[in-house]
Order: C-alpha cells, then sequence, then structure tokens
C-alpha cells in the first residue's frame, strides 16, 4: 500500500522529520508510514443517502443553497430514504401549541386564585392605592408654586383630579371606595359621614393620598383650602388634553 | 488518494453537479476515513459518510480552490469527531464478545507478524491528545501546517511546535517499544 503513495506524500514526511531534526530515525519513518497507510485505496460504497445526494446532487444545489432544502428532499429522496422535514415542522407547532397551553393554563390558575383570595383582592386594592400616591405629592407642590405652572404636570395628576368630577377612571375610584370603608369600617361613625357628604366623599378622597394615609381623617379642615385648587385644575386639565 | 482533483471537477463540484460531487467523494472520503481511523472511532466509515452528507450541500459556499476544499472537509471532520467522542463518552460501552479480548487467548505467529496496524494505534494512543490530532493531519490527511493550524483554531508556531514534540515523543515510544521487543 506504501508502494503506491504520491512522492509528494513521502516527501511530506520526510519534511517534517527534516523541519524537526529528525531525518536520520528510520524507525520514527516507518510508523509515520505505517500511519499514512491508514488511508485505504478506495473509498468505501456510499450509504444510500449520501448516494442519493451524489446522484442528485446537481438538481439540490442548483435550486438553492438553504432555504430549500427542507422541502427538496422530500422530493428528491428515493425510495429507502424518509423525509423528517415533516416531523420537523410538526415538531414545532407541537411546541407552539403546548407553549400557548402553558401559558393558557397559567393565566387561568393566576386568575382563579386572584378571584378565589379575600386578602389578594384586599392586597391588590392597598397596593395600588398606594400607586396611585405618589401622583398627589406631585401635584400638591403644584399649587403653592401656582397653578399655570402646574400645566405640564397636568397628566400625573389626572385620576385625581377627575375623582371630585365622579368622571374620572372606574378603577382608581372603585379601588379607594373599596379601600376607604376598610380603614374606616372598625369605627362606627363614619356611616352617617358618608350619608350626610355624599358628595363631599369624593372631595375628601383626592386628598388624602395628598396627605399622609393615616392622618387623612384628623387633616379634614386640609383639605379645604386645597379644594379651591381642584376646581382650578379640572379647567386647566380639559385645555391641556386636546 | 492517489489521485488529486482536477479544476474542472472542483468547479463542478462547487456548482453542485454530481459528477463534481462525486469526483470529491472519491478523492476525498479515504483520507477522511483514515484520519477517522488513525483516531481510533469504532465505526469510521460511518462518520465519514456523515462527513460528507454535512459537507455536500455547502460546497456552494466553499472559497479558496483545493486547499480550501480540503480544509473545509476536514475541519467538518474534526468537528464530527470531536462530537463523537463526546456522545461516546456519555453512552454506555456494549461490546460482544471478542475472542481476541479473552484473556486466556494466545496470539497466533500470522497475528503477531501482522499486528503493526494495532500497534500503531497502541503508540498513537500514548501520546498527547493535541499532538496526535496534528500528526495525523499532517500525514492522514495530508494538509498543510497553516490548515492544521486553521482547523484546530491555534497558530502556525503552536502548530510547529506540537508537531516537533509530537515526532519526538513517537520516536521515543517506538524506540522503547523496538528495545522492548528485541
Amino acid at each position: 500500500m506504501t508502494g503506491t503513495r504520491d512522492p509528494q506524500q513521502d516527501g511530506n514526511i520526510q519534511a517534517m522529520l527534516r523541519d524537526s531534526g529528525l531525518e536520520a530515525a528510520t524507525e520514527l519513518r516507518s510508523t509515520l508510514e505505517q500511519l499514512q497507510a491508514l488511508v485505504p485505496e478506495q473509498a468505501p460504497a456510499p450509504r444510500t443517502d449520501l448516494a442519493a445526494l451524489l446522484s442528485a446532487g446537481s438538481a439540490r444545489a442548483v435550486a438553492g443553497p438553504a432555504d430549500d432544502l427542507p422541502f427538496r428532499p422530500a422530493e428528491d429522496l428515493p425510495d429507502g430514504v424518509s423525509s423528517l422535514a415533516d416531523r420537523r415542522r410538526g415538531h414545532k407547532r407541537r411546541m407552539a401549541l403546548i407553549g400557548g397551553a402553558v401559558i393558557g393554563a397559567m393565566s387561568l390558575g393566576a386568575g382563579a386564585v386572584a378571584a378565589s383570595s379575600h386578602d389578594f383582592r384586599e392586597n391588590v386594592g392597598h397596593t395600588l392605592g398606594v400607586i396611585f400616591q405618589p401622583a398627589a405629592p406631585t401635584r400638591a407642590p403644584a399649587p403653592s408654586v401656582g397653578t399655570p405652572s402646574d400645566l405640564p404636570a397636568a397628566p400625573v395628576p389626572v385620576p385625581a383630579g377627575t375623582s371630585p368630577s365622579l368622571t374620572g377612571p372606574a378603577a382608581p375610584s372603585a379601588q379607594a371606595t373599596a379601600q376607604v370603608p376598610k380603614h374606616a369600617g372598625p369605627i362606627a361613625t363614619p356611616p352617617a359621614v358618608g350619608r350626610g357628604g355624599v358628595l363631599p366623599t369624593p372631595g375628601h378622597r383626592p386628598v388624602k393620598p395628598g396627605s399622609q394615609g393615616q392622618n387623612g381623617r384628623g387633616l379634614a379642615p386640609g383639605p379645604l383650602p386645597t379644594s379651591p385648587t381642584l376646581p382650578g385644575l379640572p379647567t386647566a386639565l380639559p385645555t391641556a388634553k386636546p | 488518494m492517489a489521485d488529486q482533483l482536477s479544476d474542472d471537477e472542483l468547479s463542478a463540484a462547487l456548482a453542485g453537479d454530481p459528477s463534481g460531487f462525486s469526483a470529491v467523494y472519491t478523492v476525498i472520503s479515504p483520507a477522511v476515513l483514515g484520519y477517522f481511523r488513525a483516531k481510533g472511532v469504532d465505526d469510521a466509515e460511518a462518520l465519514t459518510q456523515d462527513v460528507f452528507v454535512d459537507v455536500l450541500p455547502k460546497l456552494a459556499n466553499v472559497t479558496g480552490g483545493h486547499t480550501g476544499l480540503r480544509t473545509f472537509i476536514f475541519s467538518v471532520a474534526h468537528a464530527r469527531l470531536v462530537d463523537h467522542h463526546r456522545r461516546a463518552e456519555r453512552t454506555p460501552y456494549l461490546a460482544e464478545y471478542d475472542p481476541l479480548n479473552d484473556g486466556r487467548y494466545s496470539a497466533s505467529a500470522e497475528d503477531e507478524a501482522l499486528g503493526s496496524l494495532g500497534g500503531l494505534s497502541h503508540t498513537l494512543a500514548r501520546l498527547n491528545e493535541e499532538q496526535r490530532e496534528v500528526l495525523v493531519l499532517r500525514i492522514v490527511a495530508d494538509l498543510s501546517i497553516d490548515q492544521v493550524a486553521g482547523i484546530m483554531g491555534k497558530t502556525p508556531g503552536a502548530i510547529k511546535q506540537l508537531q516537533r514534540r509530537g515526532l519526538n515523543a513517537l520516536r521515543e515510544l517506538v524506540t522503547e517499544k523496538d528495545h522492548a521487543a528485541s
């Protein structure tokens, strides 16, 4: 086998040995020639899919490199070879369906928990109240500076400003009403106050976030000076909204 | 390996002509098979055919002529070999009964006379992994220093150093074996 080698290849071994200064090592040379003899004379007989590729090479390569590959083999493959392209596509679709089902089940479960748990609702209401609270402190300094300067900051106090007109978004007002009875519940007097002051209570609510939540009841006179500024805002807001 | 790929066959292969594919397979697959055999792969033919199934549809992107084609094919073969070894590490080793592995077996005179290849792979297995890879790629795959450097992701200087050390280590192993035999 070694006798049929290219002289160029034998020269390759020779050059390697010369580079390493090992030209005199005859055992090493014979070992390297044995290593070279591992290369067979003939190519191994191609497998079925490889034979298909060798025979139908032009059709596939001329058609296009990569984007046609998922579709072309189904037409080009001979009898012995089955295409996996369909299974691959089905697998992708199955993964998408499973992902959708998992997301749907998780959202259903989260919704069920939210609907069944009383504490959860209370916490959400409280959290939303806390979230909307910082809107008022930005608004409270504004009247002291001056109402015209408040115009750029108008989008922030929108929930508080719209609540007196009772046309504001349903969520904040609903949460506010859900929240206020919770704190007012232990005290017996508020129902009477609520009866008498149906209209004043919306006036109190926006002020209560403005001041501290605990002192809202004690600061009942506090809202009154700020309430005159409130009518000033809704007049400013419609000009700002369009 | 006896004949080289002609320019017409190379351009036909790069254009996706089946005659070019066949020529590439006929000329280069023996070297790939020898590379896998020298690295001790148990089913070297299957891995060789895997390499060509992988390589042939991508020949249109190959640049660099004959050298580039050979480098590309052996880069894929090298990557396939790494994958093969990783997979083989995770799968349990299943072996049928082989009388040659039986400790009660004594070698015949023919086996001793023809056992040079087995001894060669045993000797190669005692080399450093990188040194063995460089020697096999240089001699079996018939690649230049620069090509081997590109395949293994090293500098040509590092490949030269590995080759020199590998040859020295191999010579020591061979002379040691000869002394032990005599």
